[in-house]
């Protein structure tokens, strides 16, 4: 886990809406919360196969169902970011603020 | 639709995530077709299958990926095992070399020999057809004749082909050459589905004896002969002196009716004509359609009543014999192969044993190193694949060089096989038998690596960091158990190696009537075409004369068939005496041709009366001369001498006794001596004999003297065949002689992996139990009862495996039934020298490390532990 993990567009997506979704961050809460939030409608498979990758790399892993909840445990996972998923999410993020810095870009958007 | 759609996604999905994925799919389908109706949720659901298929197969991959990256992480970690115990390593390797090359080459004789169906179409509906004659010889050749009246009425069959071997001498191509061919019926090709590589079969007009003779090439003859000429179709021959046009060439897996068959010419119809008691044919037929063989057999049978009733002079009790055409071909050979093919299944067990054994011991070394991986989060599975990840790799290796080691053997069997097995030159490595091989070398990884991974399982469970790995009881008492069952299983391949042994003893030491040291053989046969038969005797008589004055020569004659040469071994002639009436039965036996000098030559002793001269000429009194056997059963207690006797081949000649001679063994060494009756060449002619030349002493006669005797007489005569009669007497026995050669190499090996095994096993004990025997010692034990104490043990292992043995070979022995001659399949002998063998095998093995006992330093011993 000392290896530094980059995230991917999608990887990134999926680990930030675990983030938002927990203690309830189960495939299809993910993949709703990303369809409320970006308007992007995932399949399911998707998310699963980006969990898959996240969780190789660390970032995520499977958890206990939260108390209290009705559903099968054994039909349904539940996942958590770990401190190396915050730091690759907030090394992502930070890695993308700096490329926009100083960029004239925000002028263009705003125009159209 | 959607439940095909649902059906798609399970199926692409990894197993592990296939529940979850289809428990929250179907929930919110069901939650959307409440909340915005069926259509729209439908349209959803098959739109999140659709893009759930491509992430269901990555993630697959991913999991393949994960499997391949952690097997070759295993195989790192064996090959880096396997390259530090070197021992190990190589021992493992070897023995399973031997076992599984073994195997190997055993399986491909078995395939070609007896899996393998012949190279023809439709193979299984190939039948051999006999006469079977009235005297119980139910394999007698067929008389051309019959042959032709069964063929117009066997209903049932497609078609009946006939053939007969013939002995032409090629000239013109090369140095004259005496080949081995065959006279076939033009229907033959048909019959067995096959058509020449170059050129044309034969026609019915081939046969019909109309328009230039013709015959057809083998491809060896055609490359051997005539450089592989592709013009050759169209050119003339000279087969016994007739000029012949060549119109075919067969290919090489055309080995009809023998694999050395160099020409074939076409079977005259005029043959037809022959009497109805010469009987030279081999006969093949195709069954139709739909047809049982028993259903043609019948047929046939009804057609050989037919000629009974219409020939009784010459086929009363004549039958027909029916057999599928790959049993006939394979014969007797089937029983030896597969107790060769079961004895080296065995070796493949006990070298599979010891690999077992020797992982085990390796294991128990390694209790510590598994234990620690066990402690820092290796899972059972992981240990157990990292096991069996390394036995494959033995395994593999092993496979590799016994693939080697096979290809070696097949080499070699092919070569020393052609001569006493049939079909056996069509064996190879193929893929059939590389095949066999990998499923071999997959078994030996399975088997070898099971038990170790067990061990290895059993040994994570348990608290070894504790105990320093030392908790390898049950790993001892897993290898004594594979020791005790290579012991058995050894006992069981040396008795049946013993009982072979002692058999083929018993056979080769079987009088056979005649001294074989020191003499040579060589077969002439004089073409009818050049000479006639006046001019035979002359010719031979005129050869002998030079032969005989060759420097070191003793004794030199000529005669035919010879003893145990297999030609006519089974042409027997009526008998009548002069001044009895013919018995009911008819006394029958062997008619040979021989010249003066005959007998000198063949080491046959005189007996009584005189043998033949130069003066019992053409012309002269007509003489015999009969062996002891024959004067035993006509003239009990008189003398024959005198007597006169007639013989069916030579219908009304009397010939007057004027000799006995000493019996020989003319069929094999295991039959009885038959009756003889000798008659002089020169008074009966014969073409084809065999030139026998007895040397004074080992620096005689070689072959190449007598062919340029034979070259200053004859420039266009071949000589064939030369050999000694030592080889000739050794041929006979070729088939026991390999058979026993191969269980006996085989209860060698098995005998030497036991040795290692028990050592190994005995060694391991000894390293274990130490701590014991030292205490044992320091309490008085002397180190005399230290190292007895460990023989005993190893003799109960010993023992326990040569009973469960001697069990097995009684057992299994009785396969050898129709191997053996002059022994018992249940031979005590033969028991008893495979559990003496065992036994000090077994002991002496396990000498060697118990003495390291009597050096046993105690108190460094009792505080190493």
């Amino acid at each position: 886990m000392t290896r530094r993990a980059y995230l991917g567009d999608l990887e990134e997506i999926v680990l930030l809406a675990v983030a938002r979704c927990e203690p309830q961050a189960y495939g299809m809460r993910i993949r709703q919360e990303i369809e409320e939030q970006t308007g992007r409608s995932l399949a399911i498979g998707a998310v699963y196969a980006s969990i898959e990758r996240l969780e190789d790399k660390g970032c995520l892993k499977r958890v206990a169902p939260p108390a209290g909840c009705d559903h099968d445990p054994r039909a349904r996972r539940f996942f958590a970011v770990t401190a190396a998923g915050a730091r690759a999410a907030q090394e992502t993020a930070a890695q993308r603020d700096r490329l926009w810095r100083g960029l004239r870009l925000r002028r263009h958007s705003e125009g159209s | 639709m959607t439940n095909l759609a649902r059906w798609l996604l399970l199926v692409a999905l990894p197993p592990d995530v296939r529940c979850a994925v289809q428990v929250e799919l179907d929930a919110e389908y069901a939650r959307r077709i409440t909340a915005s109706g069926a259509g729209p949720a439908r349209a959803w659901y098959l739109r999140q299958v659709a893009g759930s298929l491509g992430p269901a197969l990555a993630m697959r991959g991913r999991r393949l990926g994960q499997v391949a990256r952690d097997a070759g992480q295993d195989a790192r970690i064996g090959l880096r095992l396997l390259a530090h115990h070197k021992t190990y390593t190589a021992a493992a390797v070897l023995t399973l070399a031997l076992g599984i090359g073994g195997t190997t080459a055993v399986f491909s004789v078995v395939d070609a020999v007896l899996l393998r169906p012949l190279p023809y179409r439709d193979a299984s509906r190939l039948l051999r057809v006999w006469s079977a004659n009235p005297r119980g010889i139910t394999r007698n050749d067929i008389s051309p004749p019959d042959y032709f009246d069964w063929a117009e009425r066997a209903r049932g069959l497609d078609s009946l082909a006939a053939m007969a071997t013939t002995g032409p001498i090629l000239t013109g191509a090369g140095d004259p050459v005496l080949l081995t061919g065959a006279a076939v019926t033009a229907n033959l090709a048909g019959t067995l589905g096959v058509h020449p590589r170059l050129g044309r079969w034969f026609l019915a007009e081939d046969a019909a004896g109309q328009g230039r003779p013709v015959a057809i090439l083998s491809e060896t003859l055609w490359r051997e002969r005539f450089g592989s000429d592709p013009g050759i179709v169209g050119r003339t021959i000279v087969l016994d002196s007739v000029p012949r046009e060549v119109i075919g060439v067969m290919a090489r897996d055309f080995v009809c009716p023998t694999s050395d068959t160099r020409v074939w010419t076409p079977l005259p119809d005029a043959s037809r004509a022959q009497p109805r008691g010469a009987h030279f044919l081999t006969a093949i037929g195709r069954l139709s359609p739909g047809v049982s063989i028993d259903a043609a057999r019948d047929t046939l049978r009804g057609a050989a009543r037919v000629l009974e009733a219409a020939y009784p002079d010459s086929n009363r009790g004549w039958s027909v014999t029916v057999e599928p055409l790959h049993a006939a071909l394979v014969g007797d050979v089937r029983t030896p192969l597969l107790v060769l093919a079961a004895s080296v299944i065995v070796i493949m067990l006990i070298a599979c044993a010891n690999v077992a054994s020797l992982t085990l011991a390796r294991g128990a070394g390694r209790a510590r190193e598994l234990a620690v991986r066990a402690a820092v989060g290796a899972t059972a599975s992981r240990l157990l694949r990292q096991q069996l990840v390394e036995s494959a790799l033995v395994a593999a290796f092993g496979g590799a060089a016994a693939i080697l080691l096979a290809w070696w053997s097949t080499q070699f069997l092919r070569t020393t096989l052609s001569a006493s097995l049939p079909l056996v030159d069509r064996l190879a490595l193929d893929r059939r038998v590389l095949m066999a091989s990998s499923a071999l070398t997959l078994a030996a990884a399975v088997l070898t690596g099971l038990l170790p991974a067990w061990q290895a399982i059993r040994a994570r469970s348990h608290t070894l960091l504790k105990e320093g790995g030392r908790s390898t009881a049950s790993g001892i008492r897993a290898r004594q158990a594979l020791v005790v069952v290579q012991i058995a299983a050894a006992t069981a391949l040396v008795a049946g190696g013993a009982v072979l042994v002692r058999s083929l003893a018993r056979l080769t030491s079987v009088p056979s009537g005649f001294h074989a040291d020191r003499t040579l053989l060589a077969d002439v046969s004089l073409p009818a075409a050049r000479y006639s038969r006046e001019t035979l005797s002359p010719f031979f008589d005129r050869a002998l004369e030079r032969i005989r004055a060759l420097p070191g020569v003793q004794a030199a004659g000529a005669g035919g068939p010879l003893p145990l040469s297999g030609q006519n071994g089974l042409l027997r002639f009526g008998l009548e005496v002069e001044g009895r009436a013919p018995s009911p039965e008819g006394e029958r036996a062997y008619v040979r041709w021989t010249t003066p000098g005959y007998f000198e030559a063949m080491g046959i002793p005189q007996l009584e009366g005189r043998t033949f001269t130069a003066a019992d000429a053409a012309g002269s009194l007509e003489v015999c001369v009969i062996d002891e056997a024959l004067g035993r059963r006509l003239f009990a207690g008189e003398s024959p001498i005198g007597r006169r006797v007639k013989s069916s081949v030579q219908g009304t000649v009397w010939r007057t006794t004027v000799g006995v001679v000493g019996s020989v063994r003319q069929t094999s060494l295991d039959r009885s001596a038959d009756p003889h009756v000798y008659v002089p060449e020169a008074q009966f002619p014969a073409s084809a004999l065999t030139f026998v030349v007895r040397s004074a002493d080992v620096s005689g006669a070689t072959a190449s003297d007598v062919r340029n005797v034979m070259r200053e007489l004859d420039r266009d005569l071949p000589l064939s065949n030369a050999r000694s009669l030592v080889d000739l007497v050794a041929g006979s026995t070729a088939s026991q002689r390999l058979s026993t050669t191969l269980l006996a190499a085989f209860a060698g090996v098995a005998l030497l992996l036991t040795l290692v095994g028990v050592y190994g096993v005995v060694a391991q004990t000894v390293a274990h139990s130490t701590r014991e025997l030292a205490v044992r010692v320091a309490l008085g034990a002397s180190g005399a009862d230290v190292v007895s104490l460990t023989l005993r043990r190893a003799a109960m292992m010993t023992i326990a495996g040569v009973l469960a043995g001697a069990a097995l070979a009684w057992l299994a022995t009785p396969a050898l039934r129709g191997m053996l001659y002059g022994v018992g399949p249940h031979d005590p002998i033969a028991l008893g020298v495979a559990a003496v063998l065992l036994i000090a095998t077994a002991l002496g093995a396990a000498y060697v490390p118990a003495r390291r006992l009597l050096r046993l330093d105690v108190v460094h011993a009792l505080r190493e532990s």
